[in-house]
């Protein structure tokens, strides 16, 4: 009777312990890929593939690999995300493109409609994917929005810009990845 | 006269499921205590963050538009994921959280109820009759005894 009633309370205590170490884990553990990357440690990059804001098909970090990707997160509510729009649409057009360097908008904790309407509104042409359920930027540690992070070719994270971006701030890690090549 | 009134009749079976369908099915009170706002961490109906309040117009819009509450709720999981209802859905891993408080205060009660019956065993187990305790069960018996014999 005794050592039912052990095993009983052991079963219980695992159980609740690995529901709390789950929670734990979800919230601390999730903001270490930033500060590693902070860090100079390059990283890689968890991978995604999320499906397109508008129209059929997804994307995946791994499809991109060989070259610099700059990864964006954004939400359409966000303020500092509509100052940086057009920051972004102007470097993809006149410089990203033109030199082979990816672009990917990633779209989490937001309406997939208000997202299409703030794509339209800003005229973006780089592609936007919708992180459903927030799982990605849960992944990469995405705490505040906007964040960027820099992808080198090898699929490492060479820089990250919490906030708004600038940018010469933007263009000199490009080109930083693209050295480290 | 009877083609008329089928007439109407016709006119009132066609209008009235349409206007039915656009009738608010639910209260914004009701549906925003059970809805978390995805960025606070918090409840909907407590939160004011920029999202919380984009998600509130989606759900006022909705549901003027006649929706039901499981419309709009499937409709926020497919975007935010199913963290976005404050109760876990009673499926998947969020059967757990049904389950766990459950299994946890039964568990407890067996555990109690255990406890209870092995102290109560050890306590007649170690308690030896005294000479004193034997003498008084004789005088117990006694009385019982002579008290039915008045009867």
């Amino acid at each position: 009777m005794k050592r039912a009633v052990v095993v009983v309370v052991a079963v219980l205590l695992l159980g609740l312990g690995i529901v709390l170490a789950r929670a734990v884990m979800q919230t601390s553990g999730a903001r270490a890929f930033p500060a590693e990357v902070a860090s100079g440690a390059k990283p890689p990059a968890p991978d995604f593939a999320l499906p397109l804001l508008t129209g059929d098909g997804e994307v995946t970090l791994a499809s991109l690999r060989g070259q610099v990707v700059v990864v964006n997160f954004w939400a359409s509510w966000c303020d500092p995300c509509k100052d940086e729009a057009p920051i972004l649409q102007d470097l993809w057009l006149t410089e990203a493109q033109p030199q082979g360097v990816a672009f990917v908008g990633i779209d989490t904790q937001d309406l997939s409609d208000d997202a299409r309407a703030f794509a339209v509104t800003y005229g973006l042409t780089y592609p936007l994917v919708h992180d459903v359920g927030g799982a990605v930027g849960r992944d990469w540690g995405v705490g505040a929005f906007p964040e960027t992070f820099i992808i080198d070719p090898q699929g490492r994270a060479v820089a990250w810009f919490p906030g708004e971006v600038t940018a010469d701030g933007l263009r000199d890690a490009v080109a930083k990845a693209r050295a480290s090549s | 006269m009877i083609r008329r009134l089928l007439l109407v009749l016709a006119v009132m079976l066609v209008l009235v499921p349409l206007a039915s369908a656009a009738q608010p099915q639910f209260s914004m009170a009701e549906i925003e205590s059970q809805l978390m706002c995805p960025t606070c961490q918090s409840r909907l109906d407590l939160s004011h963050s920029p999202a919380a309040d984009r998600i509130r117009a989606f759900v006022e819009k909705k549901r003027l538009e006649g929706w039901t509450e499981q419309q709009v709720k499937d409709a926020l999981v497919a975007d935010f994921g199913p963290s976005v209802l404050a109760a876990p859905p009673a499926s998947g891993i969020g059967l757990v959280a049904w389950v766990a408080p459950i299994a946890l205060v039964g568990g407890g009660l067996v555990v109690a109820v255990a406890i209870v019956f092995a102290w109560r065993r050890r306590r007649h187990a170690g308690r030896a009759q005294t000479p004193a305790d034997i003498a008084l069960e004789a005088r117990v018996d006694a009385a019982l005894r002579s008290f039915d014999d008045v009867l």
